[in-house]
């Protein structure tokens, strides 16, 4: 095997200048999005689709009409919901991998989707219901919280906030969490708490509607905002820690701000979607090798291409065992591992000089 | 009546209830004119019926096996997960097989939306347990009403509580209590026939098992928590593992061994087991790990379908009276 493997076509779409590849990708990122709400396991015509997306977004009412039941308030909520999860995961997984600088780093690597998972399956398990509805994306996101700080306050040494500790800690705190998880997992009595808890622990979107979407849509287009503003001392961040005093930065100062806005990320999207793995890692990745390294053009790129790509793993969660449905987590790795490896052997890691 | 009946449809708001008095001769007569019904959910909510239901989908068979007991199953307009009608009798069997059929497990939110239901059924615990079922947020969004069989959460299981819960509750949402009424009574003096036949204080030890034991590995066993439990004690039986209480516990071989059950239990059909039916009950005769116990030993060794005794259902007095005969008759 030699290194030097042609660039198939599509990829050349990266050696246009980037503007062009970022208005390429959010176009991509639109038509997916109608497309996918026109797939599901209820047929219905794509004309009346479109008609009942653009009656909706022009402004028109709920109908009576079963069509518009399905495609309006079932199906695409879900669709978005999977584009801003897609988007915070894959955010939080550049930011993580920066922060830690380690190129297999992302939110489970630092414990949070693990503390998530304790959250909510002590509430799947108890039936505890003290908030309703949102009991369960709150009890998730407290264990993400509880997860982080625990996380941070072990690591910490002497004010400073080292990436080797911060791994070493958080994968030992994930073991625990995990540990946790399937105690609580074995002991439970009802078969439908259990189904319940293996199916959030791979992640899905069912279940989604328009109330789930507003919080954590804020948050990732927050979060975006934040970190784009960031994006250069991220840079430096990256650099390790002489070269960035070496530059002015406080590194344990910005590593502690940048952590917490994950775990904000992080917990939010695992709350309402459940642990979805592999967007945070991979997606990342991808970024670097179409764009580089460089968080100001890179951190666009990954929450374009973690919104399509979780888009797309949840239409085939949906539609491959239709009309009964798979956890998206198995569906992540399906898809994305070949695609992953795919570009990898295409362009080489680029994310190997950030590392 | 008719007339009085027909007075009602006409001041009920003729969308709603046209069906219901185009089939006049089938709804019911006691309450066809009392206002809303409440009853209350698995988590002690207030549900409240202005109409019978006209729309009705039941996610797993045993729903749809109580409604026809009912005499209400022309409401139900689609059924997913219809496995446990293969072990219903006439006529019943027959009525349930006219049931369109949504999915063979239970189907996702969508398809559910599609039928457009004012009510659906579960006689799970819980709605939303199979993955991208509907939640019951879900079926707020198809603004339809969800109704689930409720199990105790107590660590025991002792009677048909939840059987007959689940069929006074459909019988009040649908306007026919007396039924419902009826039909219990049937179910308990079934019961009661079958306690008459115990002989106290010589309660076998029971251990119900689900799939034939592999060395090494754990073994499956319903609790103490289940119908099948609560089957055992009113069969005259006690269970060797009360101390555990899911569906599908895990217990020890070790264990096994020592509480030397005298009656084995085989819940078949279900669907990690190797075998099924009369090869299950085959292997575990010859299974080494259960041949010192004093079941195998004495052969009695009983076979029943899951679909009679895992959830909520009138089919529990079927599985019921099949443990009992074969129990204190020496096994199969």
């Amino acid at each position: 095997m030699t290194a030097t493997v042609p660039k198939p076509l599509a990829l050349r779409a990266a050696a246009a200048p980037y503007p062009a590849l970022l208005a390429a990708l959010a176009g991509v990122l639109t038509v997916s999005a109608v497309v996918a709400t026109g797939i599901g396991p209820v047929g219905v015509p794509a004309g009346e689709v479109a008609g009942i997306l653009a009656h909706h977004l022009t402004g028109g009412g709920d109908t009576a009409a079963t069509a518009d039941l399905i495609v309006w308030r079932i199906r695409f909520p879900r669709v978005l919901l999977g584009v801003v999860a897609g988007a915070g995961l894959a955010l939080a997984g550049a930011v993580v991998q920066g922060v830690v600088r380690n190129p297999v780093a992302d939110p489970y690597l630092l414990g949070l989707s693990h503390g998530a998972s304790v959250g909510a399956v002590l509430v799947l398990t108890t039936g505890v219901a003290v908030l309703g509805a949102l009991t369960l994306p709150a009890a998730a996101f407290c264990g993400a919280a509880t997860a982080m700080a625990l996380v941070l306050a072990m690591a910490r040494q002497g004010g400073r906030l080292l990436p080797v500790r911060l791994i070493l800690v958080g994968v030992a705190f994930g073991h625990l969490f995990a540990g946790i998880t399937s105690f609580v997992l074995a002991r439970t009595d009802s078969s439908a708490a259990q189904q319940q808890i293996i199916f959030w622990l791979l992640g899905g979107l069912s279940g989604t509607n328009w109330a789930t979407l507003p919080v954590p849509a804020a948050v990732v287009a927050g979060a975006t905002v934040l970190l784009l503003a960031r994006a250069r001392r991220l840079n430096a961040l990256v650099l390790g820690e002489e070269a960035g005093a070496a530059l002015g930065l406080n590194a344990s100062r910005l590593r502690w701000q940048l952590l917490v806005l994950t775990t904000l990320l992080t917990g939010t999207v695992v709350a309402v979607s459940g642990g979805i793995g592999f967007v945070g890692l991979i997606v990342p990745h991808l970024a670097r090798m179409l764009v580089g390294a460089d968080h100001r053009r890179m951190l666009p790129v990954a929450v374009l291409l973690g919104g399509v790509f979780l888009l797309w793993a949840d239409v085939a969660a949906r539609m491959l065992i239709s009309p009964a449905e798979l956890p998206i987590g198995v569906l992540t790795a399906f898809l994305g591992v070949p695609f992953f490896l795919l570009v990898m052997r295409a362009r080489g890691l680029a994310g190997q000089e950030s590392a | 009546m008719a007339n009085r009946r027909a007075r009602l449809c006409l001041a009920a708001l003729l969308p709603l209830v046209a069906g219901a008095c185009g089939g006049g001769g089938e709804t019911p007569t006691a309450a066809a004119g009392a206002g809303p019904v409440t009853v209350k959910d698995c988590a002690g909510k207030d549900v409240t019926f202005a109409q019978v239901p006209e729309r009705v989908v039941t996610l797993d068979g045993y729903a749809a096996q109580t409604l026809v007991r009912l005499g209400v199953a022309d409401k139900i307009i689609g059924t997913g997960y219809p496995a446990p009608f293969a072990v219903d009798r006439s006529p019943y069997k027959e009525r349930l097989a006219g049931i369109p059929v949504l999915a063979e497990r239970v189907p996702v939110t969508e398809v559910v939306a599609a039928q457009r239901p004012d009510l659906v059924l579960t006689a799970f615990s819980a709605f939303g347990g199979p993955p991208g079922s509907p939640k019951d947020a879900d079926l707020a969004t198809m603004s339809a009403k969800g109704l689930a069989a409720c199990l105790p959460s107590g660590p025991m299981l002792t009677d048909l509580a939840p059987t007959y819960d689940y069929v006074r509750k459909l019988g009040a949402v649908f306007r026919v209590p007396d039924r419902a009424e009826r039909l219990i009574g049937e179910l308990r003096a079934r019961e009661r026939a079958v306690a008459a036949k115990a002989r106290p204080g010589d309660a076998p030890r029971v251990l119900v098992l689900q799939d034939d034991p592999v060395a090494g590995q754990p073994i499956k066993t319903s609790g103490s928590g289940t119908i099948a439990h609560a089957l055992i004690v009113m069969a005259g039986g006690r269970s060797v593992f009360t101390d555990v209480s899911s569906m599908h516990a895990d217990i020890s071989p070790e264990q096994v061994v020592q509480r030397d059950p005298q009656v084995l239990w085989l819940i078949s059909d279900y669907p990690f087991a190797k075998a099924k039916g009369q090869e299950l009950a085959d292997r575990v005769r010859k299974n080494p790990l259960l041949a010192g116990t004093s079941a195998v030993e004495h052969g009695r060794v009983v076979s029943t379908s899951q679909y009679l005794v895992s959830f909520p259902s009138p089919l529990n007095l079927d599985g019921l009276e099949q443990l009992a005969t074969d129990m204190h008759a020496g096994g199969t």
